[in-house]
């Protein structure tokens, strides 16, 4: 295939119908880079020699050290498709050729940030799952995530040719493996089913799953083998497709399909799958890698692959490559899985309009979306920012779902806390240039149109990390994206010189852009706190930032954990504040939310920007609560949108709007650093039961109230058994038999919870899932490297906040030492004060 | 005739000249703790008493916690425990490098021929000022004899509990923690949390303020209008607001009130006057005159100077030169908006110049006009030639902040974009169950809401009651 240009790919970003765009999601060495070598090769833009090796995506070079993808990359590909293929789409297109966007994706779980902000640009998803290995932790967690953002899967399972050449089973062997991997991708599909998405669950007789083997660059669906076998049988093509999987079965003495196992006689039956499509790829692994020199010829003939001068001199491995190369290639596979199987643009955000945008879903904005409207208002979501080459500035990398974004053009920059109507985080400014992103390398472009990726300049001083782009004046977000792993694991930064602090804030600025997910601000006793998912994330945080982002030595503590304040029951007594001048009262009542709730807070579920009757739905529905409450939140915190809610039960007391200011303004001054030991409060709700209030309006001011009602906060908060929570990792370890000891001895002594263990069927493997405390788990996976011999190695995502047990005024309890180690830390008097502090006698 | 005044006006160290005023006192006699900082009119006789302190278990503290005999101690006192100072120098005759320190005030050596020359200390002091205390420390108003090494590597062994920010002050001085003796018990006391770190953050706070409240909490000390007005510039030049407000005697409460302001910045006593705010009682973060001044400069800068309290000091700080820089910035297209900044304690970006923006496109900030019956503008504080404008606390705010893009006003944003009530007359519409039908009439009513009017002025003496 010819390389193709800029005005080509500009051409096609017009035929909108044409387009894909497509991140390749998978766990961590599962080959997802691998396998986008050989679509990027493909393209022209890598040699073939190198496909599988040089790993086009990752740029930078510790990507390329360390073996893994660490930022997400993006491609754009042309493929062009036979008419044939293009009669099998579903839905409108126009013509043959076809733009692919494509975004490799890191697979390691620490940083699945990267993956969010690269799903929600695209509106499909290539999910990769090693043969071997099978479904792993990282496969769901990306599954979940890309279900969520309503994208569309298709997948591939890689790698056979270590279970051929390693594992050396059997056709039915492979068959039988292959369904189950199938079974355990669909079954989590079907676990996160929605409505306006449809069934999606993947199918090979659909052509929706591709088989093959990144590295040796080969893959095959089976919709390829029936096209091949209808032509031959003179069957229609789909039936050919249905037979090919499943039980299905071909006589060959008889010539007549049958779905029974055995013939007549009873004789078993070889499974079409098997005999059609598995026969000849085993048949040249047997002849190529047994050397018999006088079969590959014979063979190669009937599959009508001819090797060119220099190729028929190579044996072995290097041949199985050429051969497999030539006979499948893994483009052609991959290629038409996306064009055939993944929704364009058009179709995607047909449905994914109503979850991509806050507003109302009749406003000017939602129906562009909706539509995909080139000619409609601009709204264009930055997703991530991407390095340049000139230090310290970013492109802005987004989609536009509507409209069309130029050069030049004045766009409103909203960010993540913008509200319609309000000037907070809103900026108006010139885009001065729009780039396309190509792996390493960009093209300048004049203009994209809705449906299409694309990179800009001189947006990224406006926007931190991620936001909207708009011309429309009534514009509201489009959503923030919610991040499934959370920056649990923290460590203080500082400055060896003081004279570079200049330069570590400015360096913290740019780390903080150049990463969805991390975060960097400043604790109560001054020290520069760095928060990543994992050690690894942030690992490669700082060494980034030392010597990147800042470039100067730094002085970087252990890292230690955030933990959440909590309660576990009800304020045993109605909790009073009584204002500086005594003429105010605010009684309270906290009391814990559930799990469920604060789950469906931190995801987005339930938010503050939910219209309050939908919200009050969904409480009353889904949560139990009742429907007057649900409806009387006053707000949530700490900073608008926490787990924590203030809900409103006084009944007819005057003046009571105009403290609300006040009351949410303490609220989120209180939630934020907790009463016992300064941490954010999660979990708590507190219900206002009666305000008694001035009659003058000068007694009941901002300076009465605020104080107030911070300390009615902390009071409840203390009557209702206060509780810490720490975070906790989901550990999924795969090893060999020999090794599960050593990896209870470990988790045993980190106060681990095994969930399960089990034996990959058909392997000699053994997964292990854990749950194991964030706290517990630094040096975790040396320990266990050490315990287990070196072949056990833990793949760590947060999983969920977990209420410790005992309390955490009690010193001689496990809270009790962590909150006062961290009051000493912070320079806080050691013994947590009593509620008696905040609390008022009537 | 002789007026006994109690319950001082600002900070207890600090001479209540303004007390003393209103009396038309022509001698002020300062009794007990003092800072001595020079203030503007009165004439001062100073009497520091003498505290309790059991000059047995000093000297016991002082052995134990400066076990090396040849350790360089500089003995600093409270001024009601100066008493103490020499008579322990005498029982710890075996250390052989102590300082003593002593009062001292500029006006006594004649340096500083403003100061009201009858300013008066108690004379057991004095006499040995003359002689052998001829150094002015850098510990503030103390003098001391010549140093036997630089003073960061002496041990600070004070008398008396200053207040935190002298304490913090202190430490900086000084290369290890001080030795702090609580009257009390007269046994060392724990120095406590504070610590330069959380000043660091509340400076960077101030740099991501975009309000700024000035807090005068002295009006006697010298130097401390032309700190003011120094302040108002470099918070103007930073393209931010600012309000110079005075409650009294601050307290949580009432500087609760007023939640435009993002930051304070307290113009008080270096000694009594600072507020450093420990427990996180107060709303909004509170900083020194000297940490704004840092905070307002263009680059970051912490660490490599000292810790400033004194007002003189502070003045007289090398102005920034880069503010030019600003006005660069700003000639940009006008419809634009300037970029954000990155606040690193929160981590953001917050847009923290919002009258950068105002002045580049040539908009006023205005505060408040009134329109006064007869038609005539009457303006409080400053404000623009613009067109006079009846302005309602009700609804629209908005109006106020963006109005005819003229005026700017950060106050009118404020209530604009983060405030729910929207004004006296409100409460009674039920936002949740208003009916579709009486929407027109109840808006309506609602948005006239209640008009502003011009109320007492004056001192509490005397109010002038506006003629209507």
């Amino acid at each position: 295939m010819v390389n193709f240009t800029i005005d080509q790919i500009r051409g096609l970003m017009d035929k909108v119908t044409n387009v894909r765009n497509m991140s390749v999601i998978a766990h961590v060495d599962h080959g997802k880079s691998t396998l986008t070598d050989s679509l990027v090769q493909r393209a022209g833009i890598i040699s073939a020699a190198k496909a599988g090796e040089a790993r086009f995506t990752d740029t930078r070079q510790d990507e390329q050290d360390r073996g893994i993808t660490i930022k997400s990359t993006a491609i754009s590909l042309f493929a062009e498709m036979s008419d044939d293929d293009v009669k099998d789409i579903k839905q409108k297109t126009n013509g043959n050729e076809f733009l692919v966007n494509l975004i490799d994706s890191p697979g390691h779980v620490d940083f699945s940030s990267e993956v969010t902000a690269a799903l929600r640009v695209t509106d499909g998803a290539l999910v990769v799952v090693d043969c071997v290995e099978g479904v792993c932790v990282q496969t769901e967690t990306v599954l979940r995530q890309a279900l969520g953002e309503r994208i569309k899967p298709v997948c591939i399972i890689n790698k056979v040719d270590r279970a051929l050449l390693e594992l050396q089973v059997t056709k039915e062997d492979l068959y039988q493996s292959f369904a189950r991997t199938v079974e355990s991708v669909n079954v989590i599909i079907a676990t996160y089913y929605d409505k306006a998405l449809g069934d999606v669950q993947v199918y090979p007789d659909k052509g929706t799953i591709a088989f093959g083997s990144g590295l040796h660059g080969w893959a095959f669906t089976v919709r390829q083998f029936a096209v091949k076998y209808s032509k031959k049988f003179g069957v229609d093509r789909d039936k050919m497709m249905e037979r090919l999987w499943g039980d299905n079965y071909f006589n060959p003495a008889t010539k007549k399909w049958t779905k029974n196992g055995t013939d007549a006689k009873g004789k078993p039956l070889e499974r079409a799958f098997n005999m059609f499509i598995l026969d000849p790829i085993f048949r040249i692994f047997d002849a190529i890698m047994n050397y018999k020199k006088d079969q590959i010829p014979v063979l190669l003939e009937k599959l009508e692959i001819s090797l060119k001068g220099d190729e028929k001199e190579l044996e072995g491995k290097a041949l199985l490559k050429v051969v497999m190369r030539k006979f499948l290639p893994a483009a052609d596979a991959l290629l038409e899985m996306m064009v055939l199987h993944l929704p364009s643009p058009v179709t995607a955000q047909a449905y994914r309009a109503a979850a991509l945008y806050e507003g109302p879903a009749d406003d000017e904005c939602a129906i562009a979306i909706r539509d995909c409207d080139p000619n409609g208002p601009l709204m264009l979501y930055v997703s991530k920012m991407v390095p340049t080459s000139d230090k310290g500035r970013f492109y802005a990398f987004g989609r536009v779902f509507s409209g069309t974004v130029k050069s030049g053009m004045k766009v409103r920059i909203q960010g993540p806390n913008y509200q319609p109507g309000k000037k907070e985080d809103l900026f108006i400014k010139a885009i001065q240039r729009t780039v396309l992103m190509m792996g390493r390398f960009i093209e300048p472009i004049d203009d994209v149109p809705a449906g299409n990726i694309v990179g800009l300049v001189g947006v990224d001083q406006f926007l931190l990390k991620s936001g909207t782009l708009t011309t429309s004046e009534t514009a509201h977000n489009l959503k923030v994206m919610k991040f499934s792993v959370s920056p649990v694991v923290q460590v203080a930064v500082e400055v060896k010189n003081a004279n570079d602090l200049p330069k570590l804030v400015e360096g913290l600025k740019r780390l903080s852009k150049s990463d969805p997910c991390v975060l960097t601000l400043m604790n109560e006793a001054g020290e520069h706190i760095v928060a990543g998912t994992g050690e690894l994330h942030l690992e490669i945080c700082l060494k980034d930032l030392e010597e990147d982002h800042a470039g100067i030595p730094l002085k970087i503590s252990p890292p230690v954990v955030s933990y959440r304040e909590t309660v576990s029951a009800e304020s045993s007594m109605t909790a009073l504040s009584k204002s500086p001048n005594k003429h105010n009262r605010i009684f309270v009542k906290a009391t814990p939310l559930d799990e469920e709730v604060n789950t469906a807070i931190e995801s987005g579920k339930v938010s503050p920007r939910d219209d309050f009757k939908a919200r009050a739905r969904v409480l009353a529905d889904e949560f139990g609560w009742d429907v007057t409450d649900g409806r009387k939140i006053w707000c949530f915190g700490p900073d608008g949108t926490g787990a924590n809610l203030v809900v409103d039960q006084t009944k007819a007391v005057q003046y009571l709007n105009e403290i609300k200011d006040s009351c949410v303004a303490a609220f989120q001054w209180a939630t934020k650093e907790g009463p016992i030991f300064g941490e954010n409060m999660r979990g708590v709700r507190i219900n206002i039961l009666d305000v008694v209030l001035h009659a003058d309006a000068i007694h009941r001011g901002g300076g009465q109230i605020i104080p107030t009602m911070r300390r009615v906060v902390y009071a409840a908060a203390l009557l209702a058994e206060p509780r810490i929570q720490e975070p906790v990792f989901l550990v999924e370890i795969q090893c060999p038999e020999s090794a599960i000891g050593g990896i209870y001895s470990v988790l045993n002594k980190k106060r681990g919870q095994v969930l399960s263990e089990e034996q990959r069927p058909g392997t000699p493997l053994f997964t292990v899932k854990a749950y194991l405390p964030v706290n517990e788990s630094f040096g975790f996976t040396g320990e266990l490297r050490q315990a287990t011999g070196g072949q056990a190695f833990p793949q760590m995502v947060f999983d969920h906040w977990a209420t410790m047990t005992g309390s955490p005024l009690d010193t001689s309890t496990k809270p009790g030492q962590i909150v006062a180690e961290a009051r000493k830390r912070h320079g806080l008097k050691e013994a947590v004060p009593g509620y008696e502090e905040y609390y008022d006698k009537l | 005739m002789v007026f006994v005044l109690g319950d001082t006006s600002y900070s207890e160290c600090c001479v209540d000249e303004i007390a003393a005023q209103h009396v038309n006192a022509d001698v002020v006699v300062h009794i007990g703790n003092a800072c001595l900082n020079p203030v503007v009119h009165s004439p001062v006789i100073y009497l520091f008493g003498e505290g309790k302190l059991d000059l047995d278990l000093c000297v016991k503290s002082f052995t134990e916690q400066i076990p090396d005999t040849r350790s360089h101690v500089v003995i600093v006192a409270e001024t009601p425990f100066q008493v103490y100072v020499e008579p322990l120098k005498g029982r710890l005759a075996e250390y052989v490098n102590i300082l003593t320190t002593v009062p001292f005030l500029s006006s006594f050596t004649g340096q500083d021929p403003s100061a009201p020359s009858e300013t008066i200390m108690p004379a057991t002091l004095t006499s040995s000022i003359s002689t052998t205390h001829t150094q002015v420390s850098a510990i503030p108003h103390r003098a001391h004899p010549q140093l036997q090494t630089d003073l960061p590597s002496y041990i600070l062994f004070q008398l008396g509990i200053p207040p935190p920010p002298a304490q913090l002050h202190l430490s900086t001085l000084f290369s290890r923690p001080p030795i702090i003796i609580d009257p009390e018990t007269s046994l060392p006391q724990s120095f406590g949390n504070l610590s330069l770190a959380r000043r660091y953050r509340m400076m960077l706070s101030a740099r991501a303020a975009s309000t700024i409240g000035i807090l005068v909490n002295t009006l006697s000390l010298r130097s401390s209008s032309e700190l003011i007005l120094s302040l108002q510039g470099i918070i103007r030049d930073a393209g931010k607001k600012h309000y110079v407000i005075a409650v009294g005697k601050p307290n949580v409460a009432k500087l609760a009130n007023f939640d435009v302001v993002d930051v304070w910045v307290v113009v008080g006593c270096p000694r009594g006057g600072m507020i450093l705010d420990r427990e996180g009682d107060f709303f909004k973060p509170l900083v020194t005159p000297f940490e704004l001044k840092l905070a307002m400069k263009r680059d970051i800068s912490w660490g490599a100077e000292e810790w400033i309290l004194e007002f003189d000091k502070v003045l007289n700080l090398k102005e920034d030169d880069d503010q030019n820089e600003y006005e660069a910035e700003e000639n940009s297209v006008d419809d634009e908006d300037a970029p954000p900044e990155f606040d690193p304690v929160s981590g953001r970006y917050v847009a923290s110049r919002p009258l950068q923006s105002a002045k580049a496109s040539r908009k006023t900030h205005i505060d408040v006009e009134i329109e006064n019956g007869d038609g005539e503008m009457n303006t409080l504080n400053f404000s623009s030639n613009g067109s006079s404008q009846l302005i309602s606390v009700s609804g629209n705010a908005g109006e106020l902040a963006t109005r005819g893009s003229q005026h700017y006003s950060t106050a009118g944003a404020y209530l604009q974009s983060r405030r729910f009530w929207k004004g006296l007359g409100s409460d009674f519409a039920d936002d949740d169950e208003s009916d579709p039908e009486n929407v027109d009439t109840e808006e309506g009513e609602r948005r006239k809401g209640t008009k502003l009017e011009e109320g007492r002025t004056g001192i509490a003496r005397g109010y002038v009651n506006p003629d209507v």
